[in-house]
């Protein structure tokens, strides 16, 4: 009698807590029965073999040569990431004549070991001499970050997200995969200041008869933010990486949804 | 639940969390599927502007021609130079191969850096046959630090030159 209440005992505690154990391993086992569906595909073994992810923002100033800016690389080996920080614009000349293009070209580097697609957000805006952000200092009609000016070769490689646009950054996508160890064509290939900023002096000056230039002491501000997204299940990876809908086309062509 | 009936259930509740666990783990995995990076940098440069501050060589000047260069004393901010010479139908100019002729005037091809100076632009004087002695030639420079949209040469708009614009004057000796 006492071993059948004991048993009894187990069937109602154990039972619901195993019912309840064998529902969460089915959804789970689920799930990962679905995505083995999904991931099996030659671009699923290419995964596995080279999951080594990366990507490096290089520069090349005033002809100076390819370097690496700042990079994020995934050594799975050692389990960790390998990161570098630079600054960008660091050997432009001094920019002394207003309304001239200096040589400033910007790409994106693969320094992992499998394919992806990167995008890169531009940021252009002013400081003060403090190093705080100004967006005020000219009439409204003037937007401060049109002052700096950047250019970019019309290649069809890079599409522009009108979307994420503002006044002072924008979105660029990688339209094509960018394989391991491949660099993208250039995303901007020349920075200038517009001589327009030469209008704006201030009133005293102006009477004075000596002109004393608004933008004195004021830096001009360029930030480069790319970030890299595998290349299978890609429309998802994005999706959940970036946030974006993107049609991926059969060649591996990106566009934007 | 007493003692006892703790201890019967704890085989079970270990099941059950290890089952939890598992299930966690697995919709992690699913989640953090997708390999990403990435890399940012900044970089900038401070600007200065400061009104061309220019000097004009002292002319060489003959009964024939005048040579004329202009200098670029200080300041950071690098200025295009143009220069006139009048009345130009008593001119002619021998320029050298950075100056180019533009409605009436010399453009110098290249902006001028601090300390820097143009070549020499040579102005021949085509003296008149009466009164050589009354005749004057009037040799006007301007500045701009203000580049076009491609940065290849000065815009001479009225606030651009206002601030520089010096005359020469001198006779044929």
């Amino acid at each position: 009698m006492a071993s059948q209440q004991k048993t009894g005992s187990l069937s109602k505690g154990t039972i619901a807590l195993f019912a309840i154990a064998l529902a969460l391993l089915l959804i789970g086992g689920a799930g990962t029965a679905r995505a083995a569906l999904v991931y099996v595909s030659d671009s699923y073994t290419a995964q596995v073999n080279l999951p080594d992810i990366g990507v490096t923002l290089v520069e090349n100033t005033d002809n100076q040569g390819w370097h690496g800016v700042s990079s994020r690389d995934y050594d799975n080996a050692a389990n960790q990431w390998s990161a570098t920080d630079g600054e960008l614009l660091k050997g432009l000349p001094a920019v002394n004549v207003l309304g001239k293009s200096y040589d400033e070209q910007i790409a994106v580097k693969n320094s992992g070991n499998i394919d992806e697609y990167v995008r890169v957000k531009l940021t252009k805006y002013w400081v003060d001499p403090n190093g705080n952000k100004v967006t005020t200092i000219l009439p409204d009609s003037v937007k401060m970050p049109d002052l700096i000016k950047t250019n970019a070769p019309a290649t069809g490689a890079w599409v522009k997200d009108p979307k994420s646009e503002t006044a002072e950054s924008a979105v660029y996508y990688y339209t094509a995969v960018l394989s391991s160890g491949a660099q993208t064509s250039d995303l901007m290939s020349s920075l200038k200041i517009d001589s327009k900023i030469v209008d704006y002096v201030t009133p005293e000056s102006i009477e004075a008869g000596v002109p004393e230039y608004t933008f004195n002491g004021y830096k001009f501000m360029l930030e480069a933010e790319v970030e890299a997204v595998q290349t299978h299940n890609a429309q998802k990876a994005i999706k959940s990486a970036w946030g974006v809908d993107v049609n991926v086309g059969s060649n591996g062509s990106l566009s934007l949804a | 639940m007493d003692a006892k009936g703790l201890k019967r259930a704890t085989p079970a509740l270990i099941v059950a969390a290890l089952a939890v666990f598992m299930a966690l783990w697995f919709t992690c995995g699913n989640a953090m599927a997708y390999f990403t990076s990435y890399a940012e940098a900044a970089g900038g440069q401070e600007i200065k502007i400061e009104a061309a501050t220019t000097t004009p060589d002292e002319p060489s000047v003959t009964a024939e021609k005048k040579v004329v260069k202009v200098r670029h004393d200080e300041g950071a901010t690098a200025c295009w130079v143009r220069v006139q010479a009048t009345p130009t139908e008593n001119c002619s100019f021998a320029a050298s191969d950075k100056w180019h002729e533009q409605g009436g005037w010399y453009y110098y091809d290249e902006p001028l850096a601090a300390g820097e100076e143009t070549t020499e632009l040579n102005i021949a004087l085509s003296l008149p046959e009466d009164g050589a002695d009354s005749f004057k030639v009037l040799v006007t420079y301007e500045t701009t630090i203000k580049s076009n949209s491609d940065g290849t040469a000065g815009v001479w708009d009225s606030q651009a030159v206002a601030y520089e614009g010096v005359k020469l004057e001198g006779g044929a000796q």
